[in-house]
């Protein structure tokens, strides 16, 4: 069997079996709801606005020579930051299975070049598909054309970044491409930006900016791309721009042959290149593997592991075991999720209040921003604090083998991030209730301020608490949700499962408060009478015991979702 | 060989369905203090499923199991506390040094006298000078050491290990090795599955030979050799090492149905 056809099997059967898997997955009715929800936000967002021809608004021609300057800027750019600073060795992407079944397979280094490149090329067909899906309507109206131009496009780049890549690691392995050529070579490039700017502006000198117009500067630019010799330099960028910014047949056929036969020399340029690519290649998939092997082993929890020693507390060898878990997240909290939203999130408002300190006194300005926090920590902390099941998920079977109930683990899981937004909002009450004490508000005593605040410390963690098990019976009921693993869910069902999972959040988190709700607000609004702000007090101890109930509910059922949790479920 | 030591693990009809696939099926065998099972079978015979129900990870779907008296599903805290389940990979928490490893397992077990202990097993397991190294800083074998350690500091009556060698150099191997003998001296029941059959040969006392989630052998190594020798099989030439007889029961052994009847 060839390589060729070897890399069509691979590729067919990959597809075929992405589709099947997918498929089979939407048998069971989660993965099904996810990928329809992921459909309908996709068509809702997107998808209405697809359209590959017929009426609508199209870019006048000036239009379309303007959008050229930003395409052929960003090609030239990268091109040079590749020539200038690529990578010192010539690594080509191949994924490990193709490294351990291609590379010692009996097939020439070429052929594996080839195999190499036609998957980058088809690649840069489905996203010019993309492009032409969202593009070609408002742009030029005709998609096929549109199609061949912007895969040629994309096509050419890479091949020309691929080529650039062996040849510059081909310059350097042989000693040809020090530390002086390279200066030399920056030098130069430089010095021809110089003079294409030079003869920009002296040879072909724009009109006065007060006299621009959409047509003149669409002339200026189309006559200065025309112009020898930046018409030159420019030629092998401009000729697969063109093809895809084609209106009519004759100005696609006359586009087109230019066109390939650059496509064609990228091409034999790349195949003929002698550098060795293997080794750079085999240590740039050892890379990715482990990136992806420690993705994989913090699933959810985010950022790299911060290498400092800090420990919240002294953890006692006697005592309450959940205590043991508690104290492992928090320090996961310090050395991987630092909450750095968080803080970003307080520092915000923090900064953004202070320039209101110009026009009011700074305390009640400060008190006002520390207040309006606590509320905003309830939505967003739980979900950025994610060291609960979201972060154990990975070592889900030690916690299970581990001699407690499904119920102390959960508790457990759900206090480590709990204490911490608890004790942010606590601190935030504090300062607020603080920072505006010296400032009366007609209306409202030195009591009502407290109690106002004992109401605001007493709910604003129980509400912290409720999102948190939330988000963590998400996990227990739906694990491969939140599993990172390349098995799992991508594209439309992802997106299915992301929006999902957050209109669940919220509309749980409603139905869970209301019973709250509503007898917290019966009870503020029959004593509201007689002890002013003090109903607030009542009203609000009440709506905590409530959600304390649905809490300690909520844990004994996750507890028994835990128990019966089947770690090798997909 | 027989045991007098009182029953630390006892599995009755254990069986284990995954949607249509039968992972494990009317599994039965009890292990002793002081006895080391080996569990062997072909790749997807259904050890590590066995290992998993046994370590009270996932929930066996029919069955009973009992760990030092203690029925797994109806008192499971009582049941855990008296084992440790080393899986083939290692499973730490990244943001955990190893010393903190140990003082986790500690409060979890409520090991009292911990730090002398770890202090023991960290020289044991060459991890001196590795105290507060995090996971990342260690190599694979390092990482199973630790995980070892972990499974260790407890004391635990019933051991469950899953490939317990992979990853470690010769003379952690050596030392591993040492360990379990010394382990099960002391009174602990071990259950061992290993594709490494020289290495269940020399350390199990019984072999537990399943194919297609069922028992297709159960014994001493002598016992098994001499059920397939009265089934008139026997090869000629010496006695048999337990790779010829594992070769020759499962090729034989018809593989059992795997989906649900």
């Amino acid at each position: 069997m060839s390589l060729a056809s070897a890399a069509a099997l691979i590729w067919a059967a990959g597809i075929r079996n992405r589709i099947r898997r997918q498929i089979q997955r939407m048998r069971q009715p989660k993965y099904l709801i996810a990928t329809l929800a992921g459909a309908f936000y996709f068509w809702a967002v997107l998808g209405r606005r697809v359209r590959f021809s017929g009426a609508g608004m199209q870019l006048p021609p000036e239009a379309l020579e303007l959008i050229q300057v930003p395409l052929i800027l960003g090609a030239m750019i990268s091109i040079a930051s590749t020539w200038l600073f690529g990578g010192d060795k010539a690594e080509l992407t191949f994924t490990d299975a193709e490294i351990q079944f291609l590379f010692p397979a009996p097939v020439t280094r070429r052929a594996l070049l080839s195999f190499r490149l036609g998957k980058s090329l088809l690649r840069t067909f489905f996203s010019a598909l993309i492009m032409t899906l969202f593009s070609a309507r408002w742009m030029t109206g005709q998609p096929l054309m549109f199609l061949v131009g912007a895969w040629l496009c994309l096509a050419t780049l890479n091949l020309h970044l691929t080529g650039a890549t062996l040849t510059r690691a081909g310059l350097i392995e042989g000693g040809r491409f020090g530390l002086k050529r390279r200066l030399g070579t920056l030098a130069i490039a430089l010095a021809a930006i110089a003079a294409v700017a030079w003869w920009v502006l002296a040879v072909n000198k724009p009109e006065t900016p007060s006299a621009w117009s959409w047509d003149s500067v669409a002339a200026w630019i189309s006559s200065l791309m025309s112009s020898p010799p930046l018409s030159w330099v420019l030629f092998p960028v401009r000729a697969p721009i063109r093809v895809a910014l084609a209106r009519d047949p004759s100005t696609f056929a006359t586009s087109l042959p230019p066109a390939l036969a650059i496509f064609a020399i990228h091409y034999a340029w790349v195949l003929s290149s002698n550098t060795s690519f293997e080794e750079a290649s085999v240590e740039a998939a050892e890379r990715r593997a482990r990136a992806l092997e420690a993705r994989r082993s913090r699933r959810g929890s985010g950022g790299p592991v911060v290498k400092n020693r800090l420990v919240p507390f002294h953890l006692a060898s006697v005592g309450r075991p959940e205590v043991a878990l508690i104290w492992k997240n928090l320090i996961a909290a310090v050395r991987v999720s630092v909450p750095r939203m968080l803080l970003f999130l307080i520092a915000t408002v923090l900064a953004g209040s202070a320039m209101l300190m110009k026009r009011f006194p700074v305390g009640p300005v400060l008190g006002a921003a520390c207040a309006g926090l606590v509320p905003m920590l309830v939505l967003i902390a739980p979900s950025t604090m994610r060291i609960d099941f979201r972060q154990d998920l990975g070592q889900i079977d030690i916690l299970r083998s581990f001699p407690m109930t499904g119920r102390e683990v959960v508790r457990a899981e759900m206090l480590g991030p709990g204490l911490i937004v608890a004790g942010l909002q606590w601190a935030l009450i504090a300062a607020a209730f603080t920072l505006s004490a010296g400032y009366p508000v007609p209306g409202i005593d030195v009591f009502d301020r407290v109690a106002i605040a004992l109401s605001a410390a007493m709910l604003a963690p129980a509400l912290v608490l409720t999102n948190l098990a939330i988000q963590n019976a998400g996990v227990l009921l739906f694990p491969a949700w939140v599993a990172f693993d390349p098995g799992h869910a991508r594209g439309i069902e992802a997106l299915g499962q992301r929006l999902l999972t957050v209109a669940g959040t919220l509309v749980v988190f409603f139905f869970v408060l209301l019973p709250s709700v509503i007898v917290g607000g019966i009870v503020g609004v029959v004593l509201r009478s007689a002890l002013h702000y003090g109903a607030l007090l009542v009203a609000s101890a009440l709506a905590t015991g409530l959600i304390a109930v649905e809490l300690l509910l909520a844990i004994r059922w996750l507890g028994a979702v835990f128990d019966r949790f089947d770690v090798t479920a997909p | 060989m027989t045991f007098n030591g009182a029953p630390i693990l006892q599995v009755n009809g254990l069986g284990k369905i995954y949607g249509e696939l039968r992972a494990a099926f009317d599994l039965s065998f009890e292990v002793r203090l002081g006895e080391v099972l080996g569990l062997v079978g072909p790749n997807g015979a259904g050890k590590t499923t066995t290992l998993r129900c046994l370590a009270g990870v996932i929930p066996p779907t029919q069955g009973r199991i009992q760990i030092a008296g203690y029925d797994l599903l109806k008192d499971p805290v009582h049941a855990k506390a008296a084992l440790a389940f080393l899986p083939d990979e290692p499973r730490l928490f990244d943001y955990l040094t190893v010393r903190e490893h140990l003082n986790l397992i500690a409060r979890i077990y409520g090991v009292a006298d911990w730090e002398r202990r770890a202090d023991v097993l960290l020289e044991e397991l060459e991890l001196k000078g590795k105290e507060t190294a995090l996971p990342l800083e260690l190599s694979r074998g390092m990482k199973q050491k630790l995980s070892i350690a972990c499974g260790f500091l407890h004391e635990p009556r019933l051991i469950l290990l899953d490939e317990p060698l992979t990853g470690l150099d010769p003379l952690g191997i050596r030392r591993m090795k040492q360990s379990l003998r010394q382990r099960a001296e002391r009174g602990a029941g071990i259950v061992l599955s290993s594709h490494l059959l020289p290495l269940v040969e020399e350390l199990c006392h019984r072999i537990l030979v399943i194919a297609g989630g069922r028992i297709v052998a159960f014994g001493s190594l002598d016992e098994i050799r001499s059920h397939l020798s009265g089934a008139g099989e026997a090869l000629p030439g010496g006695p048999e090492s337990l790779e010829d007889v594992f070769i020759r029961i499962t090729s034989q052994s018809p593989p059992a149905p795997q989906e649900k009847a």
